[in-house]
């Protein structure tokens, strides 16, 4: 897990590239950075083209790997993505526990993870695109597993107490469905950098009684 | 160019828009094509092309023709002349109705629209924006919370969307019996800023309460 999250942040940062030359790496290491590098190259297009528009081959080109490398690690763009999407997922998850444990007040502890939830996304939009837009685009399995990441959001954001089952999870997908168009209305209008001002508003809809019944 | 006009053209436009609606339903933005819609239509590509300059406009109009009659369906169910309380549950309850009587429609608006090309999703948020506005009357209302925050409304409005869109595409969960099973949990998260929660299911209002100190 420890792993992953720092992976994720790497290719979140891009910084993954190997350096060029003989490295004498072992093959184990060179195709876990070559992964790293196809996971980031994907990213990358699927920003800048949108997730339908996005070719293995603009992937191949954006992390200066071959077509065929892409496919000893990846069946297809949907894989790709799937497992890009893992990685971001984890980051963001990690940014948001990092920020506030479970023993801090809830009022708090919502406070602090939603700031590091705006401050990773608003930091790359890229990132954040690829997090909240594209798979609204894309539909199908992707869209399922969005889903499971908006779950796992709503439940760090969820009171010691409240209701539970079904009541819960609709709750949980009604405030997280609201919290994510905030955020996508200002990415698409150009404005990521004025995410974090959603701050406020967010703890609002998150601890008082609007969208999340406590 | 000027699109043809006379009744002839009215129909075929409206063929056209139809079609669009069902192939869009089925195979989605991408996978639609030109060929298979004029089939489906009965008409002409030289037709097709007299009408649009290309597919995306297509679905934008196809989009856009969906959306008007839906929007004139809820004005019949929900006149302006009822409370607004009233108006936005009559509206809600008509809108789970059309949904699960047309899913094919529904899906091309809720689901398909942000899978198209920008000038699609450009009209996705402006037909949501109309609700933004429909439920910011609210506001004005005696017992509504007096620190609702500013994107209360688009907050409201995209996750009921994100609640019907899962339905519609991943399926399945309680109300797989249609859309018409989400309205007691819907009108509860759209009314009861305005109302307090016993309230927004159309019992006399609450007393409003004041937020609970959120310390879990």
């Amino acid at each position: 897990m420890a792993d992953r999250a720092q992976a994720a942040e790497q290719l979140a940062a891009g910084r993954t590239r190997l350096p060029p030359g003989r490295h004498g790496l072992s093959s184990d290491f060179v195709a876990e950075n070559q992964r790293e590098r196809l996971l980031n190259g994907l990213v990358e297009a699927v920003a800048a083209d949108g997730y339908n528009a996005t070719t293995i081959g603009r992937i191949a080109e954006a992390s200066k790997i071959s077509r065929r490398t892409f496919y000893e690690h990846f069946e297809g763009k949907e894989e790709c993505f799937l497992a890009a999407y893992e990685m971001i997922d984890t980051h963001v998850g990690a940014a948001m526990l990092a920020a506030a444990g479970p023993k801090e007040p809830w009022s708090e502890r919502v406070r602090s993870r939603l700031a590091a939830l705006l401050d990773v996304l608003s930091r790359d939009p890229a990132v954040a695109r690829f997090y909240l837009v594209e798979p609204l685009a894309a539909g199908g399995e992707v869209a399922a597993r969005y889903r499971d990441a908006m779950q796992l959001l709503a439940e760090l954001l969820r009171p010691d107490s409240g209701p539970s089952g079904v009541d819960a999870e609709v709750r949980d997908q009604a405030l997280m469905g609201g919290i994510a168009t905030l955020i996508r209305r200002r990415l698409n209008a150009g404005d990521a950098v004025s995410i974090p001002d959603l701050l406020p508003d967010l703890v609002d809809l998150s601890t008082r009684d609007l969208l999340l019944k406590n | 160019m000027d699109p043809p006009r006379g009744a002839l053209a009215a129909t075929q436009r409206e063929r056209v828009l139809a079609a669009a609606e069902q192939a869009v339903a089925e195979k989605g933005c991408a996978g639609a094509t030109i060929e298979g819609i004029v089939k489906l239509a009965g008409v002409s590509t030289v037709t097709f092309y007299e009408h649009f300059a290309d597919k995306e406009e297509c679905f934008v109009a196809a989009f856009d023709r969906a959306v008007e009659e839906t929007r004139e369906q809820l004005r019949e169910a929900a006149p302006a002349r009822l409370a607004w309380p009233d108006q936005v549950r009559e509206g809600l309850r008509a809108l789970l109705a059309a949904i699960d009587d047309d899913p094919a429609r529904a899906r091309m608006c809720l689901v398909e629209a942000q899978m198209g090309g920008p000038a699609l999703v450009a009209r996705y948020d402006v037909a949501l924006d109309d609700v933004v506005a429909k439920l910011r009357e609210g506001r004005a209302l005696g017992s509504a919370r007096g620190w609702l925050p500013d994107s209360l409304e688009q907050a409201t409005v995209g996750g009921l969307a994100w609640l019907l869109r899962q339905q519609l595409e991943l399926g399945g969960g309680e109300a797989s019996g249609g859309v018409g099973e989400l309205y007691p949990r819907m009108i509860e998260i759209a009314l009861s800023p305005y109302m307090g929660g016993s309230a927004a299911m159309g019992e006399a209002p609450a007393a409003i309460t004041e937020p609970v100190a959120a310390d879990g």
